[in-house]
């Protein structure tokens, strides 16, 4: 214990003098200014509607409903010039009448067809409700209690924490590691009864630490206490122990950041996916979600916004921790075998 | 306390052996210096002794313990100076020193009292990174020193230092031999050697060419003579006597009666002409 507690110690001190502390707590700021300064709501709309029909009822609906002026035009010069402002909108035109409505879309670009099918059913609906003829919406049934939609500025925590957790402990730790190879520290460490069980955790011990002073200001500053600090903080650590551990074990065949930059890059990269999933859950195809980020961002989303519980997340935190263990043990035959046995 | 048997090392494993066949013991409580010039294979003896690389054949033993089965307890009476000093640079001197002694299980020297022994009190809280070549050396020394063991490896400790420095560090190895440590000392300065070193290996080419003290290296490899300064005519006269000649040995007593003579200075040969005679190379 007192080998692993001198080491980290040294770990830690060598860290805040080499800036990575300063660097994490910049990015902490610029990530807790989003968190603060995002609206808690944001309205995007792709269509610009023009109304043209005798006593406008399309625009007195979207209106009831909540539209802003900047979406229903009763004035076509404004429609057109307001289109022509923002070129990757779509204008609709509505015209004709409710007993024979007649739409012509103005656009730029193709518009896939399957956004053409949408958008045409969205009108048809309009128009049925204004007719009064609109059939019951269909039934939803829901797995699991519903939670309210996030607000607009902390529905990107779950990826900060996560792929910023991750990349900052993959990162940091080939760096650390690259600056004791080049200053061949190493050398002394291996004449030291410290083994390699103490480097590895060490090393995980300080990019854990860092990792939660990262996330923790941000769940504060996002949910207060109103969240639930064991599983998150749970998926907080598996990752950055997987990412740290495995990039530990990679950094071990590179001697500098210029030889690791490619290759580290690239699992960077490949890690970082799932992020496109997030953006659009509809995305998943198989191999994606075997991506370790990919489960830990959805459980960090399920754990934050939809309440879930350890049952839910159990999988995840079953399948982070079995890699985990598999990057430990490559990491320590690394260690063991490469890195402190090299070298003349 | 240390005994080498055989060893032979190959970095390629392609029969090019940068270590053959080299074998000596060195009992508890003596200085053994390990002679050589640049590649004749004494940092990888020195590396394998401490387990910095693997032992592939032969034999290494401490206190009777095989090397191959190093633990915890070896390495806790284990020091090592390096050659080329290798220290956190971000750390200053006295956090090198702690950190460093946080590693190890048994009690350890206090930091700054080792600091100030080899001099880097002024330096302790600066960082390592802006201390002169010579003061990392003298940091290495230290931190070698930091679990107060009982088998010191030196690599050149007192390469790059001014005299006074050096003379500073050869005092604190006699200050550790006469505490009961045993020193194995690597080096290409032979009058260092002759002056700390109760053993001498010379290896050349990655095999011992010659073992013994100083001493009897030098009674066995030189000749018995003296130069021998007189005054003659209101003149001083230099002059060198080779004792096992007849004449000499006359000519020198004869001189040795009056009261002419003035120095007399043997003439031994030193340990790098006999490693030049034995090798035909300097060590440079």
């Amino acid at each position: 214990m007192k080998r692993f507690v001198s080491l980290f110690t040294q770990d830690l001190l060598i860290s805040y003098r080499s800036g990575h502390v300063l660097i994490i707590g910049l990015l902490l700021v610029v990530m807790a200014a989003l968190v603060l300064f995002l609206p808690r709501e944001i309205k995007v709309h792709n269509e610009l509607i023009l109304d043209t029909s005798p006593g406008v009822p399309l625009a007195a609906y979207l209106r009831e409903l909540g539209a802003d002026e900047g979406v229903v035009y009763t004035d076509q010069a404004a429609f057109l010039a307001d289109l022509e402002r923002q070129p990757n909108k779509v204008g609709v035109v509505f015209s004709g009448g409710l007993d024979a409505p007649a739409f012509e879309l103005v656009t730029n670009s193709a518009i896939p067809a399957a956004n053409l099918g949408l958008l045409e059913a969205s009108l048809e609906r309009a128009i049925l409700e204004l007719r009064g003829a609109a059939s019951d919406q269909f039934p939803v049934e829901y797995l699991r209690p519903v939670s309210p939609p996030p607000d607009f500025n902390i529905r990107f925590v779950p990826v900060i924490l996560i792929f910023e957790v991750v990349l900052l402990g993959f990162l940091i730790a080939a760096v650390m590691m690259f600056q004791e190879k080049q200053e061949a520290t190493l050398r002394a460490y291996r004449v030291s009864p410290a083994g390699t069980w103490t480097y590895i955790l060490s090393k995980n011990a300080l990019f854990l630490v860092l990792s939660l002073l990262y996330g923790l200001p941000i769940l504060l500053l996002a949910f207060g206490l109103d969240f639930n600090l064991p599983l998150t903080l749970l998926l907080i650590a598996l990752s950055s122990l997987l990412m740290t551990t495995l990039s530990l074990a990679i950094a071990v065949f590179f001697n500098n950041l210029s030889e690791w930059f490619f290759a580290g890059v690239a699992i960077l990269v490949l890690n970082s996916l799932p992020m496109i999933s997030f953006g659009l859950p509809a995305f998943a195809p198989a191999w994606l979600t075997w991506i370790p980020s990919y489960p830990a961002v959805f459980a960090t989303r399920d754990v934050l916004f939809n309440a879930a519980t350890f049952g839910d997340i159990l999988p995840t935190v079953l399948y982070l921790a079995a890699l985990t263990a598999l990057a430990f043990a490559a990491a320590y035959a690394a260690i063991r075998f490469k890195l402190l046995k090299e070298g003349r | 306390m240390l005994q080498v048997t055989h060893l032979f090392h190959d970095y390629e494993s392609k029969g090019n052996y940068a270590v053959q066949d080299v074998s000596f013991e060195i009992p508890r409580g003596q200085i053994f210096g390990f002679l050589g010039p640049s590649g004749a294979g004494k940092s990888t003896v020195q590396n394998i002794l401490t387990g910095l690389l693997p032992l592939q054949q032969g034999e290494v033993t401490y206190a009777g313990k095989s090397i191959r089965d190093l633990d915890a307890a070896f390495f806790n009476q284990l020091g090592v100076s390096f050659e080329h000093p290798n220290l956190y640079g971000r750390l200053t001197g006295y956090e090198n020193l702690k950190f460093f002694a946080g590693l190890f299980d048994v009690p350890t020297l206090d930091p700054r009292k080792l600091l100030e022994a080899v001099g880097l009190t002024e330096a302790a809280h600066r960082k390592t990174s802006a201390y002169s070549k010579g003061m990392r050396q003298r940091l290495v020394f230290a931190r070698a020193l930091v679990n107060d063991p009982k088998m010191l490896f030196l690599d050149e400790p007192t390469s790059g230092l001014d005299p006074n420095t050096a003379a500073v560090i050869k005092e604190l190895i006699l200050q550790k031999k006469k505490d009961g440590c045993t020193i194995f000392l690597t080096t290409h300065n032979m009058l260092i050697a002759d002056e700390l070193c109760d053993q001498v290996a010379f290896l050349n080419e990655g095999k011992i060419v010659a073992m013994d003290t100083p001493r009897n290296l030098k009674l066995q490899h030189g000749q018995r003579s003296v130069r021998v300064e007189y005054g003659a005519q209101g003149q001083v006269e230099s002059r060198v006597f080779f004792l096992d000649k007849a004449e000499d040995h006359r000519a020198f007593l004869e001189l040795m009666q009056n009261d002419s003579l003035q120095t007399i200075h043997s003439q031994e040969a030193s340990l790098e002409q006999i490693f030049v005679k034995l090798t035909g190379r300097g060590l440079a």
